[in-house]
């Protein structure tokens, strides 16, 4: 394996001097807004250095200190495919104590810059103190200026994870313990994807296997590629049957969702939802792009069936306004964007002021997947745990249990089992990391109308 | 002397945690020591649903200072803080007329407090207006006089009529009062409407809001600038749960609380584990001895210590057990 390429982010941010958010706190000419009319050219030495390689940060924090500090942090894109468009971008932070962290923080069809972004977060951890993730959350969010979206949200995300790992491993405990959890014991209720199969025998098989296997849950997406603002009789008619072929052979006694995945209007998505309303679905997802919330609330105001969306929603800032609203029904934030394990808390308890239920999105990779479970442990308002994989395991759960030695994120008797080690609940090598080299960013997927225009993915 | 209901909840391990509570019922602690035997100590929000409301305050704080014991690590480190190094402060000056009240701000300024609660006393009549306003505002003057550099926040503790309190408030946000807290009571939310539209005193509430929704309500509707959740009815988890709300209405939170130094102790551990933490309000002196840190020049120190940071004499508290 080339493992210049496999750690190339970090080597290259490596040779960058860090120091220049430090200058600005230390000194040194600035104008009226806080700018330094000398960026980019020469300095005296006082202006760039802090001597003792400390941020303000931690000084201020000596008397009340843990006593470990980050010394390293390392990302690692980890491609399973060589085309990947979600190569999984892993952080791992360690601290003096020998103690090492690990997250996610994959941005789908963005890895480069998420691991960059990552990167440039450096000097906002290193000889800090792990142990304050709330602290450190707020410094990375605040001192950021312009805020968060996707792509500082999922680097922000990767460095909390590790940073809770660290914890619930320096306290001895996993992190659902730290968050006052579990709910339930037998561990997280989840559902997986239903392949795009609509055959009755198909489906009564389907229907069997789930039964079998305890699983009370199933999602599917929409059977045609594209959808219009506005679109026919037949396109409408053919996803309506579509669902009500998927009930009809599953049966009422499995819960099933349907991802509508932002591909049409309010306008098409409200006919939609209308006419599959006695299907009695457990929630339809994303029926419209997730911007705009008074659209979203239109759309959920036309129907009984209950509306979820959130997943590409950053921060519990973003998801203010749809929960005041009490917009929708059921949240989907995802741990590997909203801002990690802090933000995925905060965001659940303020959507329970609404009585808003919570089903996280998780369609990354294995170590996002295993951090929200600790979270959904001590939610109130939790629904259901998404599982971007299907009843039958694939090559992509092989590859996971050869990281950890245990199933991750397959469910036993319809539920996930609780990580019990200490943190996150597992503990990855490098090396094993290293047979799926980064293959580089690869876009999602490119989807166009049948006149060439360009079409939701 | 003041009197508090001390929450003791013991582990199998041997662990012993405290918590307070506003007042038990024999009932309300047996059903919770039916619902908590032999459950795991750690699951502190699962545990909150199945005891009586009045207890969960009391219960949340004394099961974190378990787990803060268990992992040997104070209470803000298991929540993820300190988010800060030092807790701010003030007190509530105590007395009637402005001799009183003067007397007291020299000698908690001498004890290193620099924000005081300032009480407002309600006029005899209801709406009074402009004079019980131009009152108010010469007090706060000579309150500014006496101590230049220290600041005020005035405590109506939800008597005044929303009229007298949006007069009041406009007479006096000229010389910038922290918040007014309590201005009015909260029940119908267009009355507070009246003081936030009409001056620009931020406004604290929440002392007496036993539901979330109603702080909810609050921030949607731009009527509160400082939540003051009870700490012993919501816990330190409850009042986060809230803070995380608050935050993104740009709110911060100073915990409310009538208890002692082991609600104190909670209120601190809460203030260096949120992000929107205002201060912390000193509670009267208590037979159970020194309280949460030295304060020095208008802030606390953090307890260092595992869980609430605190030592509690069991004897002490046999001593002075009063039920």
């Amino acid at each position: 394996m080339n493992r210049r390429k496999f750690l190339g982010t970090a080597a290259m941010m490596a040779a960058a001097v860090p120091g220049s958010r430090m200058g600005a706190a230390v000194g040194g000419l600035k104008d009226s807004c806080g700018c330094d009319p000398f960026l980019g050219q020469a300095r005296d030495a006082s202006y760039a250095v802090n001597p003792n390689g400390q941020t303000l940060a931690s000084d201020a924090f000596r008397d009340v200190s843990s006593g470990i500090k980050i010394t390293n942090l390392k990302v690692f894109g980890v491609s399973l495919t060589p085309n990947s468009d979600r190569p999984y971008v892993f952080v791992k932070l360690e601290t003096n104590q020998g103690i090492v962290g690990w997250g996610e923080g994959t941005l789908e069809g963005k890895a480069g810059s998420a691991m960059a972004c990552i990167q440039d977060f450096r000097d906002f951890l290193i000889g800090n103190d792990p142990m304050q993730v709330e602290h450190l959350w707020q410094s990375m969010y605040v001192h950021t200026f312009y805020r968060a979206g996707p792509l500082i949200g999922s680097a922000m995300s990767g460095i909390d994870q590790a940073l809770w790992d660290i914890r619930g491993k320096a306290l001895n405990v996993p992190v659902y313990k730290l968050l006052g959890g579990p709910y339930d014991a037998r561990g997280i209720r989840g559902y997986y994807h239903v392949e795009h199969i609509r055959t009755a025998e198909d489906l009564a098989q389907l229907r069997e296997t789930a039964l079998k296997e305890g699983v009370s849950c199933l999602k599917i997406g929409l059977p045609d590629h594209d959808y219009e603002w506005i679109e026919t009789n037949a396109k409408i008619n053919r996803a309506v049957k579509d669902m009500q072929r998927v009930r009809e052979g599953l049966g009422d006694s499995i819960d099933i969702a349907v991802d509508f995945h932002a591909k049409m209007s309010p306008a098409v998505a409200s006919i939609m939802i209308k006419e599959v309303e006695p299907l009695h679905l457990l929630f339809v997802e994303e029926p419209c792009p997730p911007e705009n919330a008074q659209a979203m609330a239109r759309i959920a105001r036309h129907s009984t069936t209950p509306i979820a969306t959130g997943e590409r929603l950053v921060a519990a800032y973003g998801c203010r306004e749809l929960i005041e609203m009490g917009a929708v029904d059921i949240l989907q934030t995802d741990i590997n964007h909203v801002g990690g394990i802090s933000a995925l808390w905060k965001v659940a308890a303020m959507a329970n002021i609404s009585n808003i239920s919570m089903a996280p999105h998780a369609c990354e990779g294995p170590i996002g997947g295993l951090s929200t479970l600790h979270v959904d442990s001590a939610m109130p308002n939790f629904l259901v745990q998404e599982i971007c994989s299907f009843v039958k395991p694939g090559e992509k759960e092989k590859i996971w249990e050869e990281w950890f030695g245990f199933p991750a994120m397959r469910m036993v008797d319809g539920r996930v089992p609780l990580p019990t080690k200490p943190g996150l609940g597992f503990e990855l090598s490098e090396s094993a990391l290293s047979k799926y080299p980064f293959g580089g960013t690869k876009p999602m997927e490119f989807v166009f109308h049948e006149d060439g225009s360009v079409a939701a993915l | 002397m003041p009197s508090y209901a001390v929450l003791q909840v013991r582990t199998q391990s041997g662990l012993i945690g405290y918590g307070e509570c506003n007042g038990l019922s024999g009932s309300d602690l047996k059903a919770t020591n039916q619902a908590l035997a032999g459950k795991t100590p750690s699951a502190y929000q699962a545990l909150d649903g199945m005891v009586p409301a009045t207890v969960r305050g009391g219960l949340n704080i004394a099961l974190l200072d378990i787990l803060g014991k268990a992992t040997q690590a104070p209470i803000y480190r298991v929540l993820g803080g300190p988010t800060r190094n030092k807790a701010r402060a003030i007190t509530r000056l105590s007395g009637t007329s402005d001799e009183e009240l003067q007397s007291d701000l020299q000698k908690q300024l001498a004890a290193g407090y620099r924000a005081f609660l300032v009480p407002i006393v309600p006029p005899a009549a209801r709406n009074q207006g402009s004079v019980f306003a131009h009152d108010a505002a010469t007090r706060l003057k000579a309150m500014r006089t006496a101590a230049p550099d220290a600041d005020f926040a005035l405590e109506a503790q939800a008597q005044l009529t929303p009229g007298d309190a949006a007069s009041l408030a406009a007479a006096v946000e000229r010389l910038h009062p922290l918040w007014f807290d309590e201005p009015c009571p909260v029940s119908n939310l267009e009355t507070i409407r009246k003081i936030s539209e009409e001056t620009v005193v931020p406004l604290g509430f929440g002392r007496t809001i036993a539901d979330p929704g109603t702080f909810q309500d609050l921030l949607r509707e731009g009527l509160v600038d400082l939540l003051r959740p009870d700490l012993l009815t919501h816990g330190i988890t409850g009042v986060r749960r809230l803070a995380a709300m608050a935050e993104t209405y740009y709110v911060d939170v100073a915990p409310w609380h009538e208890g002692g130094p082991i609600a104190h102790a909670a209120a601190l551990h809460l203030g260096a584990s949120i992000p929107n933490f205002f201060i912390a309000q000193s509670p009267p002196q208590s037979p159970l001895g020194q309280v949460g840190g030295t304060l020095r020049d208008g802030f606390f120190d953090l307890p260092k210590g595992p869980g609430l940071g605190i030592a509690v004499d069991e004897k002490t508290l046999e001593r002075n057990r009063i039920a």
